[in-house]
């Protein structure tokens, strides 16, 4: 696989591709500001055309902090380069702490990669990357589109990727679509609906003793939670109750139905899931984050029963996960999930730090989820 | 600048865009190379500036269809010996 040429070289070329020396180039290169927005949406609109269904303005505002925070408060970034006051192109990145034992690491989670389509060949997205990988010692990039994935793959060291786990609620109106045969569907569905409603319940009667709760605000018991967090050892984003807030509650694209786990008072587990429609029509819920306390490692597959139970009586047709955790993998086996490898799961990541790279270049080491994508349940 | 022979200029280009050398043949389409991505062409346009002084433009760039229209560039720069 060809690497990418020097940051310097693909400078040299890139600023020429535009017409800038190397030193404009550089000095193009920042946070974009408020008064550049509308620029940047009009590249945005011009590259994702009619799959634009959202307030665009709105969701960039929350999501890159356009509204002025504090830049050690900052969630996110969006950069640009600028020439003669034109943005040429764009780089949303998370501002994300990564942890693993007692160490957190402050890392940059690239989202949105965007080149005005006038500009197309120069490069320009390449080098915004290695711009980053220049001033951030730990870049990652999970999950890809058919126009960035060459990108990842070839900029990045690549971890396993997601897998994506999914499970009937309902045979039978999976099967009817599946199979568009309504009678053939509905006796075949018959004995698995049987089959899987008498698992999920025996496995329900399991998690007797812990009381569900919807959670619609976190709180500092989350962050105790996390400091209790089942498996330590393994790498994955910080959680806290100003994160968890900020990305599941406050996120403007996506509504989040988030369900606690509690032992007395003492929240000890979490899941996040949300709703979507798909194009064929059929239902389905994302779980999309979750996290057990270590002495109650029995509280993921509970909380998992739960969305289910949920699934099921909102007539849901499909319930899926898209984890980078192996260990998650038998757990959802054994509540009916079935795994699907997909293209565009890929997860990759840079670390300029030769002390850090044995560990967080082990994929097996790493536990993250959909929640630390910025799909939001889109198609 | 030095002219290389089309074989080496091919060579070059396989190099380049990670393909096989059997691979890329004058007819080969550019759609069809996986390594002919932003990447690869990155890569080509920096290959041309090393070796020929050429600065292959993004323009230029992206109007080349198949492996016949980069020979074809570098012909007409004199950089091709044959």
């Amino acid at each position: 696989m060809p690497s990418a040429p020097s940051f310097e070289k693909t400078t040299k070329l890139v600023g020429r591709a535009l017409g800038m020396n190397p030193d404009e180039l550089r000095a193009g290169f920042r946070p974009a500001t408020r008064a550049e927005l509308p620029q940047i949406l009009s590249i945005r609109r011009k590259i994702l055309g009619d799959r634009l269904t959202w307030d665009d303005a709105r969701y960039l505002t929350w999501r890159y902090d356009f509204d002025g925070a504090p830049p050690d408060e900052a969630r996110g970034t969006c950069f640009v380069v600028v020439r003669n006051e034109q943005v040429l192109g764009l780089v949303g990145a998370e501002h994300v702490r990564l942890t693993y034992d007692d160490d957190r690491l402050p890392s940059l989670l690239i989202m949105d990669i965007a080149v005005d389509p006038s500009i197309e060949g120069s490069g320009l997205g390449i080098w915004m990357d290695l711009a980053l990988f220049d001033a951030h010692p730990i870049v990652l990039a999970i999950g890809a589109n058919p126009n960035s994935i060459g990108l990842v793959e070839k900029l990045f060291h690549a971890l396993p990727p997601r897998t994506h786990y999914v499970t009937p609620v309902r045979f039978t109106r999976f099967l009817q679509k599946r199979l568009g045969l309504a009678h053939v569907a509905t006796l075949l569905a018959l004995p698995a609906n049987v089959a899987v409603r008498a698992w999920r319940k025996l496995a329900r009667l399991a998690g007797r003793g812990l009381e569900l709760r919807a959670i619609t605000r976190f709180d500092t018991s989350v962050d105790a939670l996390f400091s209790r967090r089942s498996r330590p050892a393994e790498v994955t984003f910080e959680r806290t109750a100003a994160t968890l807030n900020w990305r599941l509650f406050q996120n403007p694209r996506a509504r989040y139905e988030v369900i606690g786990a509690y032992d007395g008072s003492t929240l000890v587990g979490y899941i996040a899931a949300q709703q979507t429609a798909r194009r064929d029509a059929l239902r389905e819920v994302g779980i999309v984050d979750w996290l057990v306390d270590a002495l109650h490692p029995g509280a993921f597959e509970i909380l998992v029963l739960d969305v289910l139970r949920r699934a099921a009586r909102a007539d849901i047709d499909l319930v899926h996960a898209t984890p980078l955790l192996a260990r998650s993998g038998p757990t959802l086996r054994r509540l009916g999930f079935r795994a699907a490898k997909r293209t565009y799961n890929v997860v990759g990541v840079r670390v300029a730090d030769p002390e850090r790279r044995p560990r967080l270049l082990d994929g097996a080491a790493w536990y993250l989820n959909e929640a630390n994508t910025d799909r939001d349940g889109m198609a | 600048m030095t002219p290389i022979s089309t074989a080496a200029a091919l060579q070059m280009m396989a190099d380049a865009l990670d393909e096989p050398l059997a691979s890329v043949t004058p007819d080969r389409r550019r759609d069809s190379m996986a390594g002919w991505d932003s990447m690869g062409a990155l890569a080509l346009m920096a290959e041309l500036d090393d070796r020929f002084g050429l600065q292959l433009t993004s323009d230029e760039s992206l109007a080349m269809t198949k492996v016949g229209d980069m020979l074809g560039y570098l012909r007409e720069r004199g950089a091709l010996t044959d």
